[in-house]
């Protein structure tokens, strides 16, 4: 019965999920659509796959891989969400030149990801250049 | 996974039991695992939909919401399917010999859901979104950092959902297996291992597109 | 190859090169590994011949750039994946673990010998890519070089290692689970072995930090055959991602190498000082710290990738953490030390080389962990004698060390102890030799992975060269001297060493089933009694064969 009862929430949660994409938008939308996600996963797990009535060893490895996720995603974090902060150097990865987007279709695999990245090392090198 | 039936311990007199906990931490072990498998993946998309916030709401517009319900609605079933197999056959009820019954559906489920999805493939890739250098760039609103990143998002989707098509493809065929096995053999306890182990697995590729859904499909 | 004893053996258990190849016994798994990986490491080391030959002078003269930069890739991809990471855990591990913990076998005794299969699958791709051209990318496969330009063979190359990825993941999993769950009674988690202790946080590591690695890889070869991919910076995509994906594996990938070293170590050390392990519980508890503290450091790889200098901060912080457990661990071996019965045999030896070598080497670790320091070395020979000091130093001595402990228990033979030793001093000279000049080379700015270099580095890379086929000579001394034992070797009895834990307590070679009645275990770890005046260990049966 509990099977069946975890199986009518879980499709209870993906309504709630779809529904409140049209309500919501922007971070609010994607830590709601997380939320009913992680929800549904812990239904999954504890009722499904039987996490409540496991061994201790075996709950340790089912949040362990989950928590190791977690510390790897935070450390990346800490490198892309400080990248070029209070440096003379622009946040973000790459900024598109102001050429026109259409050429880059026909040349992009042979030139223009080097040249892109020319352009970066040569932001970086005017840079260092400022600073001396 | 072929190594469900393990070698008898010697020291153990349960050792059934004893092979049955082995069996089961083993699999959620191969489970972290695959969680860090994904997770390099996941990691990616965190890092560029943080850069590209708005490449991946244009790119999400051009998937269809609604279909990638019905697929969530009927992965949710097929767990469901196989869990009640599951707990037929663990607890030996008088009808644990229908399971099989179940475990078909499940393999049907999952067939249904692979169909679905290689149709969603097939319309993207007819409309041109499958990343290569005919991209249609300028289908996507330039933003703060060019249309191109759309393709990223597309990268993304195709790379994410490939690889858990290629674990349903793997876990539809696991259940069928398994199927087969239990609708051959008579003694509950002989299956019991492999139902319950392929159960988990197809449990946790589950999990996997629960947070696909929201993060491809459901971005605004 | 082995001479048939009056007890059956596993050895002689069944007959025919069929039995071993189809066989799930641990012990002789970790013979098939053993052999096949004693073929990557000699593969590996020829290539390291040949381009220490070509550094031998200035000029790029015997070698050009392209073949140079293909030999530097073999020889890191063959030996981090083809000999360090699986070396201990898969020969001595899956030889050992479920003799020392008092299991009849591993938990899933034909996944282990699938994982062979699995690793040699992995070796095959290797060794066609040796044989069609080879790959110029460094055993690192850095974006955009790997995915979009070189024109070598990257695809077969991550296939091998992918595969071979898979073989260790599926052995660390084997290892958790037999540990969890195969304990005899009585063996509780503080009366371990510190080896068990060191493979099980092994398989930690190689169960959490090798997936990120094969998606990594999996991801470059996409990259490549699509043309698109998720690194590429023409859709946005950044190199950089890729570095913090390789490294979150390769770091952490580090202390596979190097923890069932340690592992070793901790089961030489007492032995041959006749003294309990110095802090039982603080090295159990520095292990599982160094599994953990090793996945937090992989951004000390990128200082000056251009990751943001403040990620670059914290992870200059959490490198030094890592130094506190390992340093918890020498500390430990040397108050073992402190008024033992030093024995020095041919392990002991090798074990105080490994922790002299460790030391040094984790030291020069800590000075590059400096943000400011590292910006000096980064990629120059400096980084090149650091790691080797780890690897080579630390983790082929721990090895070689255990090989030379346990050789009787899995041969049955005992080998001639005055070449042992002297190969242990050789191995030890030859070492210093050819790494401790790359710290100055390093230092003085020659960076490494180019195949000239200015006149005035000369000296060093000459020492350096001669100083490495010192290092050959001891590693083809006990190839020689090992395979003779074999046949010529004296009997070695059940415990030649005297030693505590159980895998002594069963006959050399144990028999197919390991213990005749499942053990009951009443006693710590490592329980030795101070040696009394007349004990001598190590003595074989006197009649040679």
């Amino acid at each position: 019965m509990r099977l069946y009862l975890t199986f009518v929430g879980l499709l209870f949660l993906l309504a709630l999920t779809i529904g409140a994409s049209f309500l919501l938008g922007g971070v609010v939308a994607l830590c709601v659509g997380l939320a009913i996600a992680t929800l549904k996963m812990l239904l999954i797990a504890t009722v499904f796959m039987e996490l409540l009535h496991s061994r201790t060893a075996t709950r340790i490895v089912a949040c362990g891989g989950v928590f190791w996720l977690f510390v790897f995603l935070m450390l990346l974090m800490s490198d892309y969400g400080t990248r070029g902060l209070r440096e003379p150097m622009p946040h973000g990865l790459y900024r598109a030149p102001s050429e026109d987007p259409s050429s880059r279709s026909s040349s992009r695999r042979t030139s223009s990801p080097s040249v892109r990245l020319l352009e970066v090392s040569r932001r970086i090198d005017t840079r260092d250049g400022g600073e001396q | 996974m072929s190594d469900i039936a393990i070698q008898t311990q010697a020291r153990s007199p349960k050792t059934s039991d004893h092979n049955h906990h082995a069996a089961l931490l083993g699999m959620w072990i191969f489970l972290a695992t695959e969680v860090l498998f994904f997770g390099g993946l996941f990691i990616s998309y965190v890092v560029y939909r943080y850069e590209y916030s708005d490449a991946f709401v244009s790119g999400s517009r051009q998937l269809n919401l609604w279909s990638g319900g019905v697929m969530t609605a009927i992965l949710l079933l097929g767990s469901l399917l196989i869990a009640v197999a599951n707990r037929w056959v663990q607890q030996q009820q008088g009808n644990s010999r229908r399971a099989w019954v179940l475990l078909l559906m499940t393999a049907v489920s999952g067939t249904v859901f692979l169909g679905l999805e290689f149709h969603e493939y097939s319309h993207l890739i007819s409309d041109g979104f499958f990343p290569s250098s005919d991209f249609p760039t300028k289908r996507f609103p330039a933003g703060s950092v060019g249309g191109n990143t759309a393709e990223m998002f597309f990268v993304l989707f195709f790379s994410m959902t490939g690889l858990h098509a290629f674990h349903m493809i793997v876990g539809v065929s696991l259940v069928a297996v398994v199927a087969v096995i239990a609708f051959r053999s008579n003694h509950a306890t002989n299956r019991a291992t492999g139902i319950a182990v392929v159960a988990l697995y197809w449990h946790f590729v589950d999990v996997i597109w629960v947070f696909l859904y929201p993060l491809f499909y459901l971005v605004k | 190859m082995f001479k048939v004893t009056d007890q059956k053996s596993y050895l002689n258990a069944e007959e025919g090169i069929g039995s071993w190849l189809l066989t799930t016994d641990h012990k002789r798994i970790a013979i098939l590994y053993m052999v096949s990986l004693t073929f990557f490491f000699f593969i590996g080391g020829m290539a390291a011949v040949l381009f220490r030959l070509e550094l031998f002078t200035p000029e790029g003269d015997l070698l050009s750039a392209d073949s140079y930069n293909k030999l530097f890739s073999l020889h890191g991809i063959v030996m981090v994946w083809f000999f360090l990471i699986p070396s201990i855990p898969t020969v001595l591990g899956n030889f050992l673990v479920p003799l020392m913990i008092g299991a009849r076998d591993l938990a899933f005794p034909r996944l282990n010998l699938f994982s062979w299969y699995l690793f040699m699958a992995g070796g095959l791709f290797t060794l066609t890519m040796i044989v069609v051209g080879g790959v110029d990318t460094g055993w690192t496969f850095y974006t955009p070089y790997s995915s979009t330009y070189a024109n070598t063979f990257v695809i077969l190359a991550a296939t091998g290692i992918f595969i071979s990825g898979f073989s260790s993941i599926v052995t660390g999993l084997n290892f958790m689970v037999t540990v969890h769950l195969f304990r005899a009674p009585g063996m509780h988690w503080f009366r371990l072995p510190m080896f068990v202790w060191t493979i099980y946080a092994t398989s930690l590591i190689m169960v959490l930090a090798t997936p990120v690695l094969a998606v990594t890889l999996l991801l470059v070869a996409t990259e490549r055959i699509f043309g698109v991919g998720i690194f590429d910076p023409a859709i946005g995509g950044d190199p950089l991602l890729f570095q913090h994906l390789f490294w979150f594996y390769s770091h952490p990938a580090v202390y596979i190498m190097i923890l069932p070293g340690m592992g070793v170590i901790s089961e030489i050390v007492p032995c041959f000082t006749r003294k309990r392990l110095y802090g039982y519980r603080f090295i159990a508890m520095a292990t599982m710290a160094i599994a953990v503290l090793g996945f937090l450091v992989w951004g000390h790889h990128m200082f000056v990738s251009g990751q943001s200098m403040y990620a670059g901060l914290l992870f200059s912080f959490l490198s030094m953490l890592v130094a506190v457990p390992s340093a918890v661990k020498v500390f430990n071996w040397t108050a073992t030390l402190y008024k033992g019965t030093i024995f020095l045999k041919t392990p002991m030896l090798y074990a105080l080389g490994f922790i002299g070598l460790f030391t040094f080497g984790g030291l020069t670790g800590i000075s590059l962990a400096t943000l400011g320091f590292d910006m000096h070395v980064h990629d120059t020979y400096f980084v090149v004698a650091h790691f080797h000091y780890i690897m080579v130093g630390g983790m082929i001595m721990a090895y070689l060390g255990g090989l030379h402990f346990w050789w009787p228990k899995m041969t049955g033979r005992t080998y001639s102890e005055w070449w042992g030793r002297i190969s242990a001093l050789i191995v030890f000279g030859g070492f210093n030799m050819t790494f401790f000049p790359q710290f100055v080379l390093g230092y003085l700015g020659n960076p490494r992975r180019y195949h000239s270099y200015p006149d005035e580095f000369q000296v060093f890379h000459v020492m350096s060269s001669l100083g490495a086929s010192i290092l050959g000579v001891g590693y083809l001394l006990p190839l020689v001297y090992l395979l003779w034992s074999l046949k010529f070797g004296g009997r070695s009895s059940h415990n030649p060493w005297q030693a505590a834990g159980m895998e002594w307590d069963v006959p050399s070679p144990p028999p197919k089933h390991n213990f005749d009645l499942v053990p009951t275990v009443d006693w710590p770890a490592y329980d030795y009694a101070p040696a009394h005046k007349e004990l001598t260990i190590g003595e074989g049966e006197p009649e040679p064969h």
